[in-house]
């Protein structure tokens, strides 16, 4: 279900519309640059092709957002199939339950005692899940929502080969599992365990081996602990690249990816039924003879080393021109005398991986068939809580 | 040059990142909720002081660059420490510090495209705006733009003087660009910048200093062959972090344009250890594994994959987006729940995800600071300038 977006939601894209909205009606081709531009019907076509696929699949859609940090997105996501949303930070679970969701998985360990307190007042609106794999984290969490007087839902996390966070075997998840069970105001839910390691193996065959073997073990830890007393309602688990096969799994109950919906050129590589709705548009500002230069860099798109696998950051129309060097503001690319590319052409660029970039803007520009038709908004930006801590301390 | 008061533009997010932060004022830093970006206010004042102290027996002027902190208020520092202007690489962050009371500002970048030469144009009319040409078309972008707006805007030409980025290749190519600046309605021929960025990637200090004084050579002899042509360089200008000592020594070198001195980082500490590390990123150890901690700052936040924790001798294993991992055994004894300290090996990026700095004296937070501006695209600075706000 899904209520209307809050204040803090309107506000701040009548703020981007504000401080972009002279863009509004204009070819992209006009921005300021760098700009980052959303495709809406890209977007809207990844998000039903999503929605058709899940027909099929026994397991629920929770669309991720970290991504693309956009409510706008995430409201979409909800009106394509998704039941609910999952979020990296407690901010995003914020952001995204003032855009309108009530059901938010953050797939992350909190333990700093703010974010537990914000999660704990945030289970006071909407149903809140937590990742956890210590004992003494759930501990904190249930003093927390003891306090706020709320509920939060427990998911424990199992490493299923990303080596990130995460329990190690059936016994450590039995115990963290027992241990959540004995804490006031926590509900033990299930097990959650992402296979992101799959997503960094572009093999197909070999990405499919990896993701059975880690979905085997999961489902394993899960049967170890319905062996031995402890239910497991929800299991959730799979990325963008592995979406279509750990859905299929029938014990898997609901999936947690993102990048399906805006894409990037890294995820395009694993699963190109997905279309890239995210690009940029820049500017060339300075042309030699052997070199052009463009407007952004690596503080705009990030340290590009994920999309070193072929996906790195590229100049539509120009894909073939060898990156030369990419330093904080300006990406340089070899071009000789048969590029046609000359100081203040403006033109299409592919991001790589996007995350980064939108962690840097404040805003997308949306846009249909080339042309801006809105501003949204970009939330939360960047690693701080911008005030949504006291904010929601102040009931608001 | 002086300092005029800041003004509202800066006043008011100063006092809105206060506001959203206050519960952290006076608290001890490992209090903190994390990741949180921390200044640590003595070590910066102590790299300003010696920056000061570097440049006191050589007539050369220093100009702050900007770009690395993005921070009003350590531009104000950097000014108050003898800096006689700011170096910027955006027309945004030019607006930013002009706002901040600088009245010396110089976007050392090719500025292209109507709005941005509009930008620096009305802000030309307001405090004394240079800025860097390579070509042509930037520079009739600029006369144009000068012209619409009443106002002059001092022009450097970009040199490349081995960096390979932008900037002319020769004293051949720059002669016919300065004579084309010196007709330019609005504009004022000025002298030359070239940043030997190059030198900054060669760690062996003699190494370096050689390279540097090779790029000077090419710089002062192109300077050297305008002034014979009747086109004398009231400025030449240089030198980054690594090179700002051997660089302010070269005869013919007017200015320089180091940044990274005042925050610093591991790259930088590489190159000049004399100056301290002020910047650092805080953050939480989330999970402890039997071989592994995991830590709640990821590339995200530090804006690369890789960073060392302070006081510990860790290897990387991974550094995911909001996630960072680091390898441990059972010494170690980093729990779930304590804070680290993430030393940058190059904080710009970290730098440019955050809204705002902690600014921490003697291990308690005193206040916070904003950056600004955030993120590449900032519309609203023109509309601002526009509406003369």
């Amino acid at each position: 279900m899904m209520r209307d977006p809050a204040p803090l939601i309107t506000q701040a894209h009548e703020r981007v519309r504000d401080f972009h909205g002279s863009a509004i009606g204009k070819s992209k081709y006009e921005l300021i640059t760098p700009a980052l531009v959303i495709d809406r019907d890209v977007l809207v076509g990844n998000l039903a092709y999503m929605q058709s696929r899940l027909l099929e699949l026994h397991a629920r859609l929770r669309g991720h957002v970290k991504n693309h940090k956009s409510p706008h997105v995430a409201r979409l996501q909800l009106e394509h199939g998704a039941f609910g949303l999952c979020c990296a930070t407690v901010w995003e679970a914020i952001v995204m339950v003032r855009a309108g969701a009530d059901d938010i998985l953050i797939a992350n360990q909190l333990v700093n005692p703010g974010k537990r307190r914000a999660a704990a007042l945030l289970a006071r609106e909407a149903r809140v899940t937590v990742n956890v794999d210590d004992p003494g984290d759930a501990a904190g969490l249930s003093a927390a929502a003891v306090e706020a007087g709320s509920t939060l839902g427990i998911l424990v996390e199992v490493d299923t080969g990303m080596h990130r966070a995460g329990v190690d075997s059936p016994e450590e998840a039995l115990a963290v599992a027992r241990a959540v069970q004995q804490l006031p105001n926590l509900r033990m839910d299930g097990l959650s365990g992402y296979e992101g390691h799959c997503s960094l193996e572009m093999d197909h065959d070999a990405r499919h081996a990896k993701q059975e073997a880690a979905m085997r073990y999961f489902v394993e830890v899960a049967d170890y602990l319905e062996a031995n007393g402890v239910p497991c309602p929800i299991l959730s688990a799979a990325g963008t690249a592995t979406a279509f096969w750990t859905g299929s799994n029938p014990r898997i109950t609901e999936l947690q990816l993102g990048s399906y919906a805006a894409m990037d050129d890294y995820h395009y590589l694993m699963e190109p039924r997905f279309h890239k709705a995210t690009t940029a548009v820049v500017t060339v500002i300075s042309r030699r003879k052997d070199r052009v230069v463009l407007d952004l860099g690596k503080k705009t798109f990030g340290s590009a080393e994920v999309g070193s696998i072929a996906a790195h950051p590229r100049i539509f129309g120009h894909e073939d021109l060898k990156p030369y060097r990419f330093d904080e503001e300006h990406a340089t690319y070899e071009a000789d005398e048969s590029c046609t590319l000359k100081v203040g052409d403006v033109v299409d660029f592919h991001l790589g991986y996007t995350p980064f970039a939108v962690n840097y803007f404040d805003a997308y520009h949306v846009v249909g068939d080339g042309v801006v038709t809105d501003i949204w908004p970009i939330m939360p930006r960047g690693p701080l809580h911008g005030g949504l801590l006291p904010a929601l301390e102040a009931g608001h | 040059m002086g300092l005029r008061d800041p003004e509202r533009l800066i006043t008011d997010v100063h006092e809105r990142v206060r506001a959203q932060y206050a519960p952290a004022l006076g608290r001890a830093s490992d209090e903190l909720t994390t990741p949180a970006l921390l200044l640590d206010l003595p070590i910066l004042r102590a790299n300003l002081e010696l920056m000061a102290d570097g440049l006191r027996d050589v007539p050369t002027a220093l100009r702050a660059h900007v770009k690395v902190h993005k921070s009003p208020h350590i531009a104000r520092l950097q000014i108050e420490r003898g800096a006689t202007g700011v170096g910027c690489a955006t027309v945004w962050e030019a607006i930013v510090m002009a706002r901040a009371g600088i009245e010396d500002v110089f976007v050392i970048n090719e500025v292209v495209g109507d709005e941005r030469t509009r930008a620096l144009a009305l802000l030309a009319r307001e405090v004394d705006v240079k800025t860097a040409v390579d070509d042509t078309v930037q520079v009739d972008g600029l006369s144009r733009a000068a012209v619409a707006a009443s106002s002059t805007i001092g022009i450097l030409i970009d040199v490349d003087e081995g960096m390979h980025r932008c900037g002319v290749a020769s004293a051949d190519e720059a002669l016919p660009l300065a004579r084309h600046i010196a007709k330019s309605p609005g504009l004022r021929f000025l002298g030359l910048t070239g940043y030997e960025g190059h030198c900054s990637l060669e760690f062996d200090r003699d190494k370096r200093y050689a390279m540097a004084d090779e790029a000077m050579a090419k710089l002062t002899g192109i300077a050297a062959t305008l002034a014979a042509n009747g086109l004398p360089c009231q400025i030449v200008s240089a030198a980054g972090t690594g090179t700002w000592e051997v660089t302010s020594r070269y005869p013919g070198v007017t200015e320089i344009q180091p940044g990274s001195y005042a925050t610093m980082d591991g790259h930088h500490r590489k190159l000049d250890p004399r100056f301290g590390w002020a910047v650092t990123v805080l953050a939480s150890v989330i999970s402890r594994r039997p071989d592994r901690i995991v830590t709640d700052a990821g590339s995200k936040t530090v804006g690369a994959s890789h960073g060392v924790l302070k006081g510990w001798d860790l290897d990387v294993y991974r550094f995911d987006e909001e996630h960072s991992i680091f390898v441990v055994d059972d010494r170690t004894s980093l729990a779930t729940g304590e804070r680290v300290e993430i030393l940058c090996n190059y904080t710009p990026f970290a730098i440019s995800y955050f809204e705002a700095y902690h600014v921490i004296e003697d291990g308690v937070v005193t206040d916070v600071w904003p950056v600004m501006p955030r993120g590449p695209e900032s519309r609203w600075l023109l509309d601002a300038l526009e509406r003369g706000e």
